[in-house]
């Protein structure tokens, strides 16, 4: 259950990264296309050359050749092996490193259990679908007790719904076996779920390693603040709990009333897609709706970036350019304001 | 398979040919034995300046020349590289007997690598047990024919047997016999006296007793029974046959009389005519 | 709809036509053949002694040739050397050059003092059926190769990154991996090369010699019938060479089809 250090790494577009996963950890790897994520599994597993060091537990790696350095990955397309079963699948390497018969069985037993795909053990792979594939997957990276598991989009294929309780599923699995584990993602949202920390790439180089909500509420860099969508931070001044589940939060002039099971909010980070603007009164009731002037306008590619003050509070909404347009809204205008938060995603709780 | 196919196309082009021919003025075709090759081509090549008309030859095998020109239904002359083709030829009524005539003469003799690193000196050298030996295959070409009743005649029953476990190959025209020698894939064949004069740097002849020699052979040439052009063929045939055409031949070592070649062997021998090889040498 | 069905009879038309070709040379055969001619040949003792030859050589050689060409295939279609590209080219040297210009190749090797030295303290290959084999052999080499790469390439290099990182040495991912999932390929590359080495001609007559009872396999036999201008014999040999062969191909066909991996 090692502690994974990577220095000075150089190899295509990493340029001179250095990271730290501590042991037993759940890491996400946050970051653009092209930012070199895929790379620095590959650099990890060891499947490509590279400059640098790799280290786990202290020990340099950089010479071992990937089957020896006990480090498991699940690729993004998943690569079952067509022509064995989901059994032999599960139990490849387990096989191949001399396990005896009945020690692999017990294995794939425990972990078809554990992952629900039981009654799949002599189905072929190409009859399985996304979400069951997935999960063997998941089931034949873990099956011979690797000590580091390396995940490059493992929900990235699947429907949200079936991406969220699988993520779950394999946050209770990781913790459960102490594993240490990287797993590249480009929504943050979902690696939010499972990730103790989230370590931000952009061109090769390592922007922010944090925990979820130190990156939202104190993001490091512009490039982090851009990536994780420029949200709007506000203070909570008062917190009341209004019944189980609801709480109403005072900040400056705005009163919200935000779905939340705890009791003490310190701030939230609201996105600005959650903000609604209009010229005319939204229908529906006045929950969350505010009387605000349009103080500042920026187009941002296809986007538009409408700053409000809703008293002394300002926020940015963000709109597409064709919505925006059919309004009628100039810099100085009266607005109405909507937020609506389908789920709260960022509190840093008191 | 392979020799079939290429036969076709062989025929396909040749039809093509003749029809192009009859457009563009008089054309022979010769099928001949790859044993007078360079003569051949030398002679064909005066006779088409002497009288403008084109020779086209196909060299091979003697049988297998004949195959050709019997599926093709085409060709002039007929030109093995012995009298027994001929034989053969004559019996499928493929050529008109009365127009064969001797062009030269062959005498058969061992031929060794040059420099005789084996040593070897008589017919009965060849049953050396280690030696490597080589002769023409005896239903497909006739120097072959022509090993086989040498070593028929004149070895006793032990040393025939000696002698064919020498025997690594038989070999599938008169050429390969030669450049079995030449390729030292063997350290003696029973070939023709002329081979020497083949390629005179790797081949070396050593005659044969003149008891030892049974017959000596003739090449000879015949009008063949698709001509569609008897005359220009016969003037072929006869310029072939005439001093220029003879001292040719005689440039390349051929002897152009029976004289000529007994003076060599030092004994009068029978010219031509059939040998039937017994049944042990050939599979069937 | 129209162009579609169209299209497709059209595509069809062609392989009908190759067939009627290949078809028409077959049925042409017949013209020169005699029935109780082709019994007596087909059972003498010449003629079942070539067939044994060209079956046992051929079945052999392609053995020896898959043997080499699966790891040769492995490592061009893997791994970038240097020198990959050149080796790559030179498999198609025997596809270039032909076969007995091959053969004359070979022979003048033995004819330099390695070759000398080879057959003088090793085994005489020249005029043998070890020439035979090795004319096979060198012929169909190169061929199996590139099929076989052909296959591998077919078969993502993922497979066996996902089996080094399950603990598996590059070794055992190709033999547990894959080299099962080519099998088909293979197979089908394996007997691709067997045909060509079965109907080789051209370097095993120049290299091995056309020695009756000895070295004479049955694409040889049917040149030295031909070459003796016995043209009903040509035609018979021919005859069985197709029967044996083709019939050979077709029940291997039957026995190996099996559903492939997607």
């Amino acid at each position: 259950m090692p502690r994974i250090e990577l220095r000075n790494i150089s190899k295509h577009v990493l340029n001179d990264l250095n990271l730290i996963i501590e042991d037993k950890e759940v890491m996400a790897l946050v970051g653009p296309n092209g930012a070199g994520k895929s790379t620095v599994l590959n650099v990890i597993a060891g499947l490509i050359s590279y400059d640098g060091e790799v280290r786990f537990d202290g020990r340099k790696m950089d010479r071992t050749p990937p089957h020896r350095r006990g480090v498991g990955y699940l690729f993004q397309d998943l690569a079952l092996f067509p022509h064995l079963t989901v059994a032999a699948n599960i139990a490849y390497g387990l096989k191949v490193q001399g396990y005896e018969a009945g020690a692999i069985a017990t294995r794939i037993d425990e972990l078809t259990k554990a992952l629900h795909i039981e009654r799949l053990k002599e189905r072929y792979p190409q009859s399985l679908s996304g979400g069951e594939k997935q999960r063997v997957a998941i089931a034949r990276a873990v099956a011979p007790f690797q000590k580091i598991l390396l995940l490059d989009e493992p929900t990235a294929s699947l429907d949200p719904q079936t991406a969220k309780y699988l993520r779950a599923e394999l946050g209770v699995l990781l913790k459960r076996l102490e594993i240490t584990a990287v797993f590249v993602i480009h929504d943050l949202l979902g690696a939010e779920e499972i990730a103790d920390r989230i370590a931000i790439i952009h061109k090769g180089r390592i922007e922010q390693v944090a925990s979820p909500e130190t990156i939202f509420f104190h993001p490091g860099t512009d490039v982090v603040s851009e990536f994780i969508g420029r949200p709007n931070i506000l203070t909570c001044d008062q917190c009341r709990v209004l019944s189980s589940g609801l709480v109403e939060i005072t900040s400056g002039d705005m009163r919200m009333v935000l779905p939340y099971e705890g009791d003490m909010i310190g701030k939230i980070a609201i996105s600005p897609h959650d903000i609604y603007i209009s010229n005319t009164k939204p229908p529906g009731p006045a929950i969350n709706r505010y009387q605000a002037v349009v103080t500042e306008i920026v187009r941002h590619r296809s986007l538009v970036r409408v700053r409000v003050a809703i008293g002394k509070t300002s926020l940015v909404a963000e709109l597409a350019e064709g919505i925006f347009d059919e309004m009628d809204i100039a810099e100085g205008r009266e607005i109405y304001v909507v937020v609506k938060l389908r789920r709260l995603r960022y509190v840093e709780s008191m | 398979m392979t020799r079939a196919l290429l036969t076709c196309a062989a025929c396909l082009y040749l039809s093509l040919y003749s029809f192009l021919g009859l457009s563009f003025g008089q054309e022979l075709f010769v099928f001949a034995g790859a044993a007078s090759k360079p003569p051949t081509e030398e002679a064909a090549r005066v006779f088409e300046k002497k009288t403008g008309a084109k020779v086209n030859i196909t060299f091979g095998g003697s049988g297998f020349v004949l195959s050709q020109m019997t599926l093709a239904k085409k060709g002039d002359i007929y030109f093995p590289g012995s009298s027994d083709f001929m034989e053969v030829a004559k019996r499928k009524g493929l050529v008109f007997p009365e127009s064969e005539k001797n062009v030269v003469y062959l005498v058969p003799a061992i031929n060794v690598q040059k420099g005789n690193p084996k040593g070897i000196k008589s017919l009965k050298d060849l049953t050396r047990p280690g030696l490597r030996v080589a002769i023409a295959s005896p239903d497909a070409v006739c120097v072959g024919l022509y090993a086989v009743e040498i070593i028929e005649k004149n070895l006793k029953p032990d040393e025939k047997a000696a002698l064919r476990k020498n025997l690594v190959n038989y070999t599938e025209s008169c050429e390969k016999t030669a450049t079995t020698i030449s390729l030292k894939a063997a350290d003696a064949v029973i070939g023709w006296r002329v081979f020497q004069y083949w390629d005179p740097e790797r081949i070396e002849t050593v005659p044969l007793k003149k008891e030892e020699i049974a017959r000596i052979g003739y090449i000879p040439i015949a009008i063949s029974k698709f001509t569609t052009n008897r005359p220009l063929a016969q003037v072929f045939v006869d310029f072939i046959l005439s001093d220029e055409g003879r001292a040719i031949f005689r440039k390349h070592h051929y002897f152009m009389n029976p004289e000529e070649a007994f003076t060599w062997i030092g004994e009068r021998k029978p010219v031509g005519g059939e040998y039937r090889v017994p049944a042990e040498w050939i599979a069937k | 709809m129209d162009r579609e069905v169209n299209f497709k009879r059209l595509a069809i038309a062609f392989s009908i036509c190759v067939f009627f070709l290949y078809a028409g040379l077959v049925l042409s055969l017949f013209h020169f053949y005699k029935g109780p001619l082709f019994l007596e040949t087909l059972c003498s003792a010449r003629t079942l002694f070539s067939l044994k030859l060209s079956l046992i050589t051929a079945t052999t050689a392609t053995a020896v040739s898959v043997f080499f060409a699966i790891p040769s295939a492995y490592a061009l279609s893997r791994y970038r050397f240097f020198g990959s590209q050149v080796i790559d080219t030179i498999l198609e040297l025997p596809m270039i050059v032909s076969p007995v210009a091959l053969g004359a190749l070979i022979l003048i090797f033995f004819n330099t003092p390695a070759g000398t030295f080879i057959q003088e303290r090793g085994v005489q290959v020249v005029f043998t059926v070890y020439g035979i084999l090795l004319a096979q052999f060198i012929t169909t080499v190169g061929i199996a190769t590139r099929l076989i790469k052909a296959a591998m390439d077919e078969i993502p290099a993922r497979y066996e990154d996902v089996a080094k990182t399950l603990g598996a040495s590059p070794a055992k991912a190709f033999f547990t991996v894959t080299l099962p999932l080519s099998r088909r390929s293979i197979i089908a590359s394996a007997i691709l090369t067997w045909a060509k080495a079965l109907g080789e001609f051209g370097a095993t007559i120049t290299v091995a010699g056309s020695m009756a009872m000895k070295t004479e396999t049955l694409p040889v036999a049917i040149f030295m019938r031909l070459a003796s201008a016995d043209i009903e014999g040509t035609a018979v040999l021919v005859l069985i060479l197709l029967a044996i062969g083709l019939g050979l191909l077709y029940g291997v066909r039957l026995l190996a089809g099996r559903p492939s991996y997607v």
